[in-house]
C-alpha cells in the first residue's frame, strides 16, 4: 500500500497560531509565575501549548485576532488545569527572574517580592483571578467568558481579590489615605 | 465610606512580570527529562518547526532541536556512508506501544525540511505522540532506487527496522516533488 501525503505546507491554522505565540507565550507564563514556582510554571506552559497544538485544528476559521483570542482561551483553560495539578509550594523569586525593565523605580523590587509572595497567600479562585488579570493580561470580558459569569461580577470579584492582596501587604488603598 | 481604591495594587501587579523562557527553551533536553513524555517533545517539535519555517530560519536554532540534524558522519556499518542521505527515524508512540517511522533524508538537509517533515507526520498522528531522532546504529540493508531521492514505490526496498519496534512505516523524502511518499511494508 502507498499513499502520498500532501505536500509539507503549513494550513491557516498552523500559520495563525504560530503567528500568535509571540504574545502567547509571556502572558501565559506570566499567568503561571503568578501560581506557580519557576519549573513548575515551565511545565505547565508546555503542556499549555502540547494542548493547543493539539487542538489547533478546532480553531476558527476568522481573522487572526479571532484565532488568538481562541488560542488564548484554550491555553489558559489547560493551564487552569495545571496549576490545580500542582500542590501549593514556598514561592520562588529571584531578581534574575522579574523582568523589571529600567524604567522601573528601584525601591518598588521589596514590594513586588512582597506581593508575590502575597499572591500565595489567597484563596484559590482568588489568585487564579488575579493571574488570569493581571498575569494572563485578560480583560474582565474575557474573564468571564472563560467563567461563565457577566463582566460586572468578575469586576467584583477582582476588586474584592485585590483588596485581600492589597491587606496582605499592608497597603491602605485609599486615595484619602495617601494623600 | 468611601471604596478602597484599587489602582496602587493594579499598578504594582502589573509590574509584577516575569521573563518568559524562549519557546524552544520550554522542552530542552533537561527538562524533557523531568518529565520524560515524548509528548513533550513531539507536538512542540511539530510547533518550532512551524516556527523555524515561518522564520525561514534554517539550522538556526540551537538546544534540543539539534537533535534533528541529520547525521553526516559515517559509522561502521552505516550503509548510507558515502552516499548523500542518511536516515532519521520517528517514534510514533501508540498508547502501548511505540512505532517507528524511518524518514529517509539528504545530509545536511535543514532543520526546518526535516522538521517539516515531522511536523507532517505529528499531523497525521495527531492523537498520538511523536518524537523525532536519529538513528546512530542503522540496520543493514539496500540503500537503491526507491529511497535516494526518486518517488518510492510498493516495491522499494526498505531498510529493517529494528525487530522490537515493528511495525513501522517508512516515509521517503521525495526530492523531485518536495512530498513525502508512505508505504507499509
Amino acid at each position: 500500500m502507498e499513499a502520498t501525503l500532501a505536500s509539507v505546507r503549513e494550513s491557516d491554522h498552523d500559520q495563525a497560531i504560530t503567528a500568535a505565540l509571540p504574545s502567547l507565550l509571556p502572558r501565559l507564563y506570566n499567568f503561571a509565575r503568578y501560581r506557580l514556582a519557576p519549573d513548575d510554571a515551565r511545565d505547565a506552559v508546555g503542556a499549555a501549548l502540547e494542548h493547543l497544538w493539539r487542538n489547533r485544528g478546532r480553531a476558527p476559521d476568522a481573522d487572526t485576532v479571532s484565532v488568538e483570542h481562541w488560542a488564548m482561551r484554550v491555553a489558559v483553560n489547560k493551564m487552569l488545569d495545571e496549576v490545580r495539578r500542582h500542590r501549593r509550594r514556598p514561592s520562588q523569586v529571584s531578581l534574575s527572574d522579574l523582568d523589571i525593565g529600567v524604567s522601573d523605580p528601584n525601591d518598588r523590587l521589596p514590594q513586588l517580592l512582597q506581593l508575590r509572595a502575597a499572591l500565595e497567600t489567597l484563596p484559590r479562585r482568588d489568585a487564579d483571578l488575579v493571574a488570569l488579570r493581571f498575569g494572563a493580561e485578560l480583560s474582565n470580558l474575557e474573564i468571564a467568558e472563560l467563567w461563565n459569569m457577566t463582566p460586572g461580577a468578575v469586576a467584583v470579584a477582582v476588586h474584592r481579590a485585590l483588596g485581600r492582596l492589597r491587606t496582605e501587604i499592608g497597603l491602605k488603598g485609599d486615595s484619602d489615605a495617601r494623600t | 465610606m468611601q471604596e478602597p481604591d484599587d489602582t496602587e495594587i493594579a499598578d504594582l501587579l502589573t509590574g509584577l512580570r516575569f521573563k518568559a523562557p524562549a519557546l524552544e527553551d520550554l522542552w530542552a533536553p533537561e527538562r524533557t527529562s523531568r518529565r520524560a513524555t515524548p509528548s513533550r517533545v513531539a507536538i512542540v517539535l511539530a510547533v518550532a518547526a512551524v516556527l523555524l519555517v515561518s522564520a525561514g530560519a534554517v539550522a538556526a536554532t540551537t538546544g534540543w532541536f539539534n537533535v534533528l540534524q541529520p547525521n553526516g558522519e559515517c559509522s561502521k556499518g552505516d550503509p548510507t556512508c558515502g552516499s548523500d542521505y542518511t536516515q532519521a527515524s520517528i517514534a510514533v508512540n501508540h498508547v502501548s506501544n511505540v512505532t517507528m517511522v524511518d524518514v529517509l533524508v539528504k545530509k545536511g538537509l535543514s532543520q526546518a525540511r526535516l522538521g517539516q517533515i515531522a511536523a507532517e507526520v505529528a499531523k497525521k498522528n495527531a492523537d498520538h505522540r511523536v518524537i523525532v531522532y536519529l538513528l546512530d546504529d542503522l540496520p543493514p540493508g539496500p540503500m537503491d532506487a526507491g529511497f535516494a531521492g526518486t518517488p518510492a514505490d510498493d516495491s522499494a526496498p526498505a531498510l529493517a527496522p529494528p525487530a522490537s519496534l515493528t511495525p513501522y512505516w517508512v516515509l521517503t523524502y521525495d526530492l523531485g516533488t518536495s512530498g513525502v511518499r508512505e508505504t507499509h511494508p
